[in-house]
């Protein structure tokens, strides 16, 4: 062809003008659209919310259950340095300094305070040597204990001496049982003689100085009545004077923490800051010194004690084992927030359906709308991402959960790997579906068909993570693997090809389908990418908030079921002495014993009850089986053999054998159930009526008696079989109530136990609260799509009211009409959900062990899948999509007042 | 302006089905069709009749369910997908009826020819003589939006004649159009065919009918008739069939007719039996 223009008229502006100018609209052109950059944006930001809040849900969770456990762990942060050596003013001074210097090093810690104590020593009596040339001195005894601390000989209440001499301190007790007074000279380790200072008052009677409470129990003087053990009583004397001793003993600094730990960061930061004055020993010169100056050389090094690492260590293991359900939950969610992604670029497609028919219809390759989507959509990207980071940090850190200057704890780079990984999915279903624009409607939703799998795909990926990567691949559960792929694929084939085959059938035969349902399947069989693609992000959705309510409901029921099962009751407390006395209403006393069964020979739990007061004092729980009344009306059965027995959790009690306490008893089994109050966590549990072996025990004993010996004087000796066991005090009154009226009847019972108490144990609560964490976080990201579906539906409403127009052409009712929207939605959502809320149930199932409380406690607590609870999930997710659809189809039908002028 | 003319568009047999929940749909219906470069021409026929879906398949947009449809030589239909869209991009331009729809918004005329005429191996000056041509020179620096509907869809033939394309397929391209832009966009697609492009239309418009040199009348996916250059033609198929228009149809009610064939004469009548 020739040229017919000369090229005047025209500027043309350069090539890099026109280009940077044309970029510069092209760039605007999503920005220009409110609803296209919003949807944009909120597709990004969907799936950067899911990884940054996984982090800061990590690090809530860390925060969270460190500080339970710090909790649940009085003084579990406090640390002690013990070091054994010669006690010399050298020594200690040496050592003093370098101690303090290092503990000085923990900023959590106070000033420590020095004990010296001398675990046992040789203390004998000054006599005056005898003429006879007998020994000066008799030996007493050997294992005298010593105790110098500051403060200590303020805290005694004496009896006789004085303060300001120097010298030992005795008991009360001591002073009487060998014999000593103020003034008495005694020889430890055959040094010189020191004198008896004073005589306090016993510590272990009456009122004491609370400073006694602060100290470990090891160096408070205690009542001890085993071996005649006057020795092992600790005395008291001043610290010089101990030194001046040079005996061997133990150097103790105590420091208590000043303050607590909040984070988890904190509890690692003071961990390894006591790990530092263990690293001191041999990395500080000054240190090194000073144990060699205490010790000797190659004496030992100093022990620290604190519970630091303990509580560290059980920390760890907890969120070791919720790792991996975060990961799980936060991978399923950026599936999800993929989802919804791709959703979101399918959506822009369809608004710039226009421009990009046209580019394919110049004959664009698949890839250049690929690279466009990339280049376009990065801003809505970058902006999503930082929206759905800021987002997912506010969910968790602004309602305190934790530090909120600790943005460091959110990983950007797979945030970003994230974004790019978003970005790639616009890509590609931008590519996809404006490639498919030119083709019929019908072949591009057929194409499309597969999208059908992503759910599917990403629960399939989702269960690999949860049980494949936890240890080999050998332990990978190929049921929780192949269930999405296989079983789903099945299932959701299954259902349309028997559709499909209904249709044709009804064609076939000239029949016809109701109105709404022929519709409805037309409109699901013919559903656009979008639609798919936002219902299988809602299934996902609703699968995570299945996995998660039902991991929390079912570890709630187990917690509640083993805590009664340790507890008992409401309050549960130890009777430290036989107690014949008066109860207080709902409360009995359960014998505690072990002993061993005569076939077999293995251990036993006995639980000897009261019948009268059993059933009214313990708490039932319901997945116990059976009930304690039923509990006690079978041990009422009567039976051949000496004692009835219902087995409690394990059921391997042999049938027909018997047990011993002080003599064997036949046993007849009467019933089992589950579990019961107080069952044993590591014997089998039988529980008898204590009237019943009282009686035969009794009667054996009676039977025993030989013919010279007066009946009573045999019956003083009996003795009960339940002399040694432990006597449980069980109640559904709570711990005050019960503490006032024990005390009150001069019960002697420590050791008061809540079900309060055990339920806030921290490796109780963790799962269930990261659980629960986790709920909302899915039930954010199904608002996220429930969001995003009523946002598309808005956008459509043009085409939906043509579409509605059209049905209601070819004769159907309104009525008809709205009810086909709703079964559209309905179709597609209600097999996303059975789909996502399936495989949860299952990974549920499967990964419920991991995380079942006190495992060793009957009852043995599968996963509890609660049907209310699914079907109220499920009515949940219908309620909104009848409402939405509902919603949608009103404001679709409304005309616009072009129409109505058209009209007219 | 070639003077040779060849066969630009050869359709055989052209055959296309949809599939439909009530069954299947043939919406073209053996059309065998043959139009020369530089030849204008306007398929006509109710709406249904399947000129949509015609053009569609002979620009590209659609692959026939059966038949052949040579563009310049090449069988579309033999085509792979991706080598139908090089082919687009080379040989066949496509308009579309709304004007708006043939146009990216965020460029300016001139760079709406010349992103086209890249991928022609065709360059600037190219663009700015093909603007100039149809009368859009002075608005070559004028996005979509500044432009009135005629000069839209002249911009869009614009677009799709840059580099020399063989075919130029327009799916009503003056529905929309007032007279006076009619006019022009008809003066423009006349200057096109005069430079060699083959244009081919569909259209309900009778003035377009009165400027073009072929009309291809469908009915039912078949074509009816072909007047060329004022002379209305029935069509014999590769198959031998002709169809007859509903008006003598109407003559045959048992459907039955004798036919008889005047060879020396070359006469062939339809009578009643």
């Amino acid at each position: 062809m020739e040229s017919a223009w000369d090229g005047e008229g025209v500027t043309v502006p350069s090539r890099l003008v026109r280009r940077g100018a044309a970029a510069w609209r092209w760039m605007l052109q999503p920005w220009r659209s409110f609803g296209l950059i919003v949807a944009l944006i909120a597709s990004f930001a969907v799936p950067s919310f899911m990884a940054a809040s996984a982090d800061v849900f990590r690090l809530a969770a860390a925060d969270a259950i460190t500080r339970q456990a710090v909790e649940d762990d009085p003084g579990g942060l406090d640390a002690t340095l013990m070091a054994t050596g010669r006690l010399s003013v050298d020594g200690v001074q040496a050592l003093e300094g370098a101690t303090r210097a290092q503990l000085g090093r923990v900023d959590r810690l106070g000033e420590p305070s020095l004990t010296l104590y001398v675990p046992g020593a040789d203390l004998g009596l000054q006599t005056p040597p005898e003429e006879d040339g007998a020994p000066a001195e008799t030996i007493i005894g050997s294992g005298a204990r010593f105790l110098a601390r500051d403060g200590a000989i303020a805290a005694l209440d004496v009896v006789a001496g004085d303060r300001s001499v120097e010298g030992l301190w005795i008991s009360e007790d001591r002073s009487e049982q060998l014999g000593l007074g103020v003034g008495d000279l005694v020889v430890v380790n055959d040094r010189d003689p020191v004198p008896i200072a004073g005589v306090y008052a016993n510590l272990w009677e009456g009122e004491r100085d609370p400073y006694w409470d602060d100290l470990p129990a090891v160096v408070v003087p205690s009542y001890s009545s085993v071996y005649g053990g006057a020795l092992f009583e600790v005395v008291v004397l001043p610290e010089s004077l101990l030194l001046s001793l040079g005996v061997d003993g133990v150097a103790r600094w105590e420091a208590a923490a000043t303050e607590t730990v909040e984070t988890y960061a904190g509890l690692v930061e003071h961990a390894t800051q006591l790990r530092g004055i263990e690293r001191s020993y041999t990395g500080s010169d000054e240190m090194a010194a000073a144990i060699a100056e205490f010790a000797g050389d190659g004496g030992p090094v100093p022990a620290l004690m604190t519970d630091t690492f303990d509580i560290r260590v059980d920390v760890d293991r907890v969120l070791a084992d919720l790792d991996q359900p975060i990961e799980t939950t936060a991978f399923a969610g950026i599936v999800l927030g993929l989802v919804v992604t791709a959703a979101g670029a399918g959506f822009a497609v369809r608004r710039r359906a226009v421009e990009m028919r046209l580019l394919r219809a110049d004959g664009d390759a698949w890839w250049r709308f690929a690279l466009r989507a990339i280049v376009q959509y990065l801003p809505a990207a970058v902006v999503g991402g930082a929206l759905g980071v800021v987002a997912g940090w506010a969910l968790i850190a602004l309602p305190g959960e934790v530090d909120r200057s600790r943005w460091d704890v959110i990983e950007f780079r797979p945030i970003v790997w994230t974004l790019a990984a978003g970005l790639l999915v616009a890509a590609a279903v931008t590519a996809v579906a404006a490639s498919r624009l030119l083709y019929t409607r019908q072949a591009a939703v057929a194409g499309l068909r597969p999208a059908w799998l992503l759910p599917l795909l990403g629960g399939a990926v989702a269960a690999w993570i949860q049980v494949g990567s936890a240890a080999d691949s050998g332990e990978v559960d190929l049921l929780v693997v192949a269930f999405p792929l296989v079983g789903l694929l099945a299932g959701v084939g299954l259902v349309v090809f028997a559709a499909r085959w209904l249709m044709r059938r009804v064609h076939r035969t000239g029949g016809s389908l109701p109105p709404a349902l022929f519709f409805a399947w037309r409109r699901i069989t013919s559903a656009e990418a979008g639609a798919v693609l936002l219902s299988a992000a809602m299934g996902v959705a609703l699968g995570l908030i299945v996995f998660t309510t039902t991991l929390v409901d079912s570890l709630e029921r187990a917690t509640d079921a083993k805590t009664t099962a340790v507890v008992g009751g409401q309050t549960q407390a130890q009777l430290y002495f036989p107690y014949d006395g008066e109860l207080p209403e709902t409360t009995t006393i359960v014998r505690s014993q072990r002993t061993r069964l005569t076939i077999g020979g293995g251990v036993v739990a006995v639980r000897a009850i009261d019948l009268d007061t059993y059933a009214d004092a313990v708490t039932w729980d319901p997945l116990f089986g059976g009930s304690a009344e039923q509990v006690v009306e079978a041990l009422r059965t009567p039976v051949a053999a000496d004692v009835a027995v219902v087995v409690a959790g394990d059921r391997s009690i042999p049938t027909g054998g018997g047990f011993g306490i002080t003599t064997v008893m036949s046993y007849e089994i009467v019933g089992t159930v589950d579990s019961a109050p107080l069952v044993s966590e590591a014997h089998p549990t039988i529980i008898v009526r204590w009237d019943q072996m009282i009686d035969v025990a009794r009667n054996r004993h009676e039977a025993q008696r030989p013919p010279d010996v007066d009946r009573d004087d045999w019956a003083a000796t009996f003795r009960s079989p339940f002399v040694g066991a432990r006597r449980v005090v069980v109640s559904q009154l709570n711990e005050e109530a019960l503490q006032v009226f024990l005390a009150e009847n001069d019960a002697d019972v420590r050791e008061f136990t809540t079900v309060a108490d055990r339920e806030r144990l921290a490796a109780t609560r963790a799962a269930q609260w990261a659980f629960g964490h986790l709920g909302l976080l899915a039930a954010v990201a199904g608002l996220a799509a429930i969001g995003t579906m009523l946002f598309y539906l808005s956008e459509q409403r043009t085409a939906r009211r043509i579409s509605s127009m059209m049905s209601r052409r070819m004769g159907m009712r309104p009525l008809a009409d709205a009810a086909a929207e709703v079964m559209e939605l309905l179709g597609l959502v209600v097999i996303a959900y059975a789909a996502g809320a399936s495989t949860a149930v299952l990974i549920a199932h499967r990964v419920f062990d991991r995380f079942e409380p006190d495992r060793r406690v009957p009852p043995d607590v599968g996963l509890q899948t609660s049907w209310p609870l699914l079907l109220a999930i499920a009515a949940l997710g219908v309620g909104v999509v009848v409402i939405a659809a509902l919603v949608n189809h009103r404001i679709a039908a409304r005309r616009s007042y072009g129409e109505v002028l058209r009209d007219v | 302006m070639t003077s040779e003319r060849r066969a630009v568009i050869e359709c055989t047999g052209l055959l296309r089905v949809f599939e439909s929940a009530s069954g299947r749909v043939q919406a073209v219906r053996g059309v065998d069709l043959t139009i020369e470069s530089g030849r204008t021409a306007a398929v006509v026929g109710p709406s249904g009749s399947g000129k949509t879906s015609l053009l569609r398949m002979i620009g590209g947009l659609d692959e026939p369910s059966a038949g052949d449809v040579l563009i310049d030589g090449v069988n579309l239909a033999r085509l792979s997908r991706s080598a139908r869209r090089r082919m687009r991009a080379r040989l066949i331009a496509n308009v579309h009826q709304r004007p708006t729809d043939n146009l990216l918004p965020h460029l300016t005329a001139l760079d709406q020819v010349v992103r086209v005429a890249h991928r022609r191996s065709s360059g600037l000056s190219e663009s700015l003589r093909i603007l100039d041509q149809l009368g859009l020179g002075d608005r070559a620096h004028h996005l979509p939006g500044q432009m009135s509907g005629g000069e839209q869809q002249r911009l869009a033939f614009a677009r799709g004649a840059v580099g020399g394309p063989a075919v130029i397929v327009a799916d009503e391209p003056t529905a929309e159009l007032d007279t006076s832009s009619t006019d022009r966009v008809l003066d423009a697609i006349e200057r096109l065919s005069e430079e060699g492009i083959t244009v081919l239309t569909a259209t309900h418009d009778p003035r377009v009918l009165s400027r073009v040199d072929e009309v291809i009348m469908l009915r039912d996916g078949s074509v009816a008739s072909v007047t060329d250059s004022g002379t209305e033609l029935a069509v014999i198929d590769h198959a031998g069939r002709i169809q007859l228009p509903p008006e003598v149809r109407e003559h045959f009610p048992n459907r039955r007719a004798r036919i008889s064939w005047d060879a020396e004469q070359r006469i062939f009548t339809v009578e009643e039996p």
